[in-house]
């Protein structure tokens, strides 16, 4: 027991695990993570054998890499604990006064008012040590006691895992598609989160829909913005890229001219709460919407476009493919561009809808010829086919979070970056000094980046003269 | 001004810049082959040459940051041909200031010299310069924040990592008067330590920031995307790198070693992140930066 204490109150145990932990993460950015197996063998996936005995296509869950983190979680706790106990007890033990002496780095000051000078410089007494033949040493100190700024970003670093397990146990989420005028009903509440799937496993039934964590969305408002932004015709060869480089070759903007850049996508909706309130939430990418444990947010849209192709009704997704009865190969039509423009020139202007037209030849799966723009109330011909584009909608694609991990990660992460950078950065002294006549032998020891030694031995010899 | 008229303008400004950025990426390829003549030749003013090298580097690379700045209205770290501008620059600028605190070493500026002139030309050669406004990914508080701080840790760490490589090349037994290049001694060795020190917070807050922009942006605030891997990855490197320091048997080579890994994570939490994205054809949410 008492060996097991020391290996896991050991740094080196933690090195020695967090390397072991650089290695897993490394095999995860290798290993595609979410994959299926089936996939990986269809796709010509080697090691079969070892992805599946270590569970690679999702290490992170893996029983591998939760055994890991338990383990580095133990050595920390210990470590911690252990720490703790020292730093309490620590009573502070001057050097010797010889050693202090012959020391390398020993500095030598006035003893007239030392004290007084250490206390106006703000440091403060902590012990003195008392000796029969030689002068007694005292330590005096200075800053926020850096063992304690570990100590305290280290129990983040614990609270921060513990945080990554509560989001991986309990956290649920997924995606809803809302179209004007048609509410959708969403739960909070799901039986696939992994702790729902451990008890069911355990045999404790889980319940089915729980109504206190249904929220109904009606979508009110979904706009789209766009820029005006700048093409260049960039050569692709090197030499070429050169030849700018030594002004002997201009950059041209393209023949292509403008083109447009999503700059915002907004919706608006009503949120009807399980408690019977009703919110008006207006959210857009980077900009969630958050009331009780739900947060919701702005991942896309769809776009279906009613057309008329030969006069026969047709009704198409925007960026899926699709088939005009009598004509070979295939058509597309791109993104729908409609809602604000925000020019070059820092005008404004209401797009009228249009959208571009692309022909996917039988042969050429991949090849996308661009036909043409069709405008709303307008029509193209091409290919010998007369299209029309009648109408659209568009629909707001948002995904739904409850993690109620994240608090407490973001409490751990205050933690470890208070703690690491007042330590890192914040200055603390220690000074060691004994009196011998009337010379103050002293060593000064310091931590951290602010710490200047140079400026406290300036102060505290300024004070001489 | 009509819009046509500024498309011009904006064609022609950029075409300042590209040779602003040629030249600043000769001006650094001057220095790097200052530093061979100075390995070579170990003469004293070959190196306060490739220091003076690097200065004037500096001012031209900064005027060149500025004038991208204004060209995009917005901070020039938006995609890989700016950050890898930013990244030569930073290196730059933070070598200088650790080198003005050193007496008479010249020779790490070797190392950033050729780190600084690859990152140009692998963006001029690579790279798309054209500017495009921030796409809604990126319009975000958190965006400055952290690529700032990311960035920051990046250029202590190149630093940290040219003094290591130096040491362990140049060292100077102690008590012995300076080498060819100067005073590579403990005290010079400690820098590798406070650099690392200094970054690692930094370091920090960029991963935290990324998890916090995340959590706003994707709803998720860690994804085990490949990149939030590698910056885990080097993260955790260099969490073990300051703990051997404090082990005692630890302190030397076992450190170096991992410093010098910690540099190769960093550079593959960078850029080689997309290669591997691409070699395995894993999906990335950060391949927009690819
Ligand atoms: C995820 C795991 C860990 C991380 C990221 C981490 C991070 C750090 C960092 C960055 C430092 C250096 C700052 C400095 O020089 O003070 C440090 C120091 C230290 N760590 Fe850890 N640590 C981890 C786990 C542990 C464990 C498990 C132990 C216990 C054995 C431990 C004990 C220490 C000690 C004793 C120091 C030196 C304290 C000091 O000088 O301030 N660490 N840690």
């Amino acid at each position: 027991m008492r060996m097991l204490y020391r290996t896991f109150s050991s740094l080196k145990t933690s090195v020695w695990i967090l390397a072991f932990m650089c290695l897993i993460f490394l095999t995860g950015t290798i290993f595609p993570q979410g994959g299926n197996i089936e996939d990986y063998i269809r796709a010509g996936g080697r090691y079969v054998s070892v992805v599946r005995a270590l569970d690679l296509l999702n290490i992170f869950m893996s029983p591998l890499f939760l055994f890991t983190t338990f383990i580095l979680l133990v050595n920390l706790a210990v470590c911690l604990y252990d720490r703790f106990r020292m730093f309490l007890k620590a009573r502070r033990t001057p050097i010797g006064f010889e050693r202090l002496k012959n020391h390398r780095s020993v500095l030598v000051f006035d003893k007239t008012d030392f004290e007084k000078r250490l206390e106006n410089a703000g440091f403060s007494f902590r012990a003195r040590s008392r000796d029969a033949v030689h002068p007694g040493v005292a330590i005096y100190e200075k800053g926020i006691q850096y063992w304690w700024l570990s100590w305290f970003y280290h129990v983040g670093i614990i609270l921060a895992v513990l945080g990554f397990f509560i989001t991986a146990l309990f956290s649920f989420e997924s995606d809803v598609l809302l179209y004007p005028g048609k509410p959708v009903t969403i739960s909070l509440y799901s039986r696939d989160t992994r702790w729902n799937k451990l008890l069911e496993k355990a045999g404790i039934g889980v319940s089915g829909g729980h109504a206190e964590e249904e929220y109904v969305l009606t979508l009110e408002e979904f706009r789209t913005e766009y820029y005006q932004t700048l093409r260049i015709d960039y050569p692709k060869r090197k030499l070429e890229r050169l030849a700018i480089g030594i002004g002997a070759r201009k950059i041209e903007p393209s023949h292509r001219g403008f083109s447009y850049m999503p700059r915002m996508w907004l919706t608006g909706l009503r949120v009807k709460r399980p408690d019977g309130k009703v919110l008006y939430a207006k959210l857009w990418v980077n900009k969630p919407f958050r009331t009780g444990p739900l947060t919701l947010y702005q991942m896309g849209f769809e776009q279906n476009i009613s057309l008329a192709a030969n006069g026969r009704r047709i009704y198409v997704r925007t960026m899926y493919p699709f088939s005009v009865g009598g004509a070979d190969g295939r058509f597309l039509l791109g993104r729908l561009k409609t809602g604000t423009l925000y020019r070059k020139d820092g005008s404004k202007e209401t797009i009228h809808p249009f959208v571009p037209l692309y022909y996917i030849p039988e042969d050429s799966p991949s090849a996308r010829i661009e036909l043409g723009r069709i405008s709303l109330g307008g029509g193209l011909n091409a290919m010998g086919i007369d299209f029309e584009f009648m109408d659209y909608e568009e629909g707001s694609y948002l995904s739904y979070r409850k993690d109620p991990g994240v608090p407490v990660v973001g409490i751990a992460c205050l933690f470890v970056f208070l703690g690491l950078f007042v330590r890192c950065f914040g200055a603390w002294y220690r000074i060691q000094y004994a009196v011998e006549n009337k010379t103050v032998y002293a060593l000064i020891s310091t931590r951290g980046i602010l710490a200047d030694k140079d400026r406290i031995v300036r102060k505290l010899e300024k004070r001489k003269q | 001004m009509t819009a046509e008229e500024i498309l011009l303008r904006d064609a022609f400004l950029l075409g300042i810049e590209l040779r602003l950025f040629w030249f600043v990426a000769l001006l650094y390829g001057i220095s790097f082959i200052t530093g061979i003549a100075y390995l070579i030749s170990s003469h004293p003013g070959t190196g306060r040459a490739l220091t003076r090298g690097l200065k004037i580097t500096l001012v031209f690379h900064t005027g060149l940051i500025i004038f991208r700045t204004f060209e995009g209205m917005r901070p020039p770290f938006q995609n890989l041909y700016e950050t890898l501008s930013w990244f030569a620059w930073s290196a730059n600028a933070t070598y200088l200031y650790a080198r003005s605190r050193w007496h008479d070493v010249h020779i790490p500026g070797f190392i950033i010299a050729g780190i600084a002139a690859a990152a140009c030309l692998y963006s001029l050669f690579t790279r798309n310069p054209e500017i495009a406004p921030l796409p809604p990914a990126l319009q975000s508080p958190w965006y400055e924040a952290h690529v700032l701080t990311a960035f920051l840790a990046y250029a202590v760490f190149v630093v940290s990592f040219a003094v290591e490589i130096c040491y362990l090349r140049f060292r100077t037994p102690p008590d012995e008067a300076p080498g060819i290049f100067g005073y590579i001694d403990e005290e010079f060795r400690r820098w590798t330590h406070r650099l690392v020190l200094f970054g690692f917070p930094f370091l920090t807050f960029a991963i935290f920031s990324g998890a916090a922009w995340a959590n706003d942006a994707w709803g998720r605030y860690w994804s085990w995307d490949p990149k939030e891997t590698w910056s885990l990855i080097t993260w955790t490197v260099y969490a073990i790198y300051l703990h051997s320091k404090a082990i005692g048997r630890w302190r030397d080579t076992p450190s170096s070693a991992l410093n010098i890994i910690g540099f190769v994570c960093m550079i593959m939490t960078f850029l080689g992140v997309n290669w591997l994205v691409k070699l395995f054809g894993i999906p990335s949410l950060h391949a927009y930066a690819v």
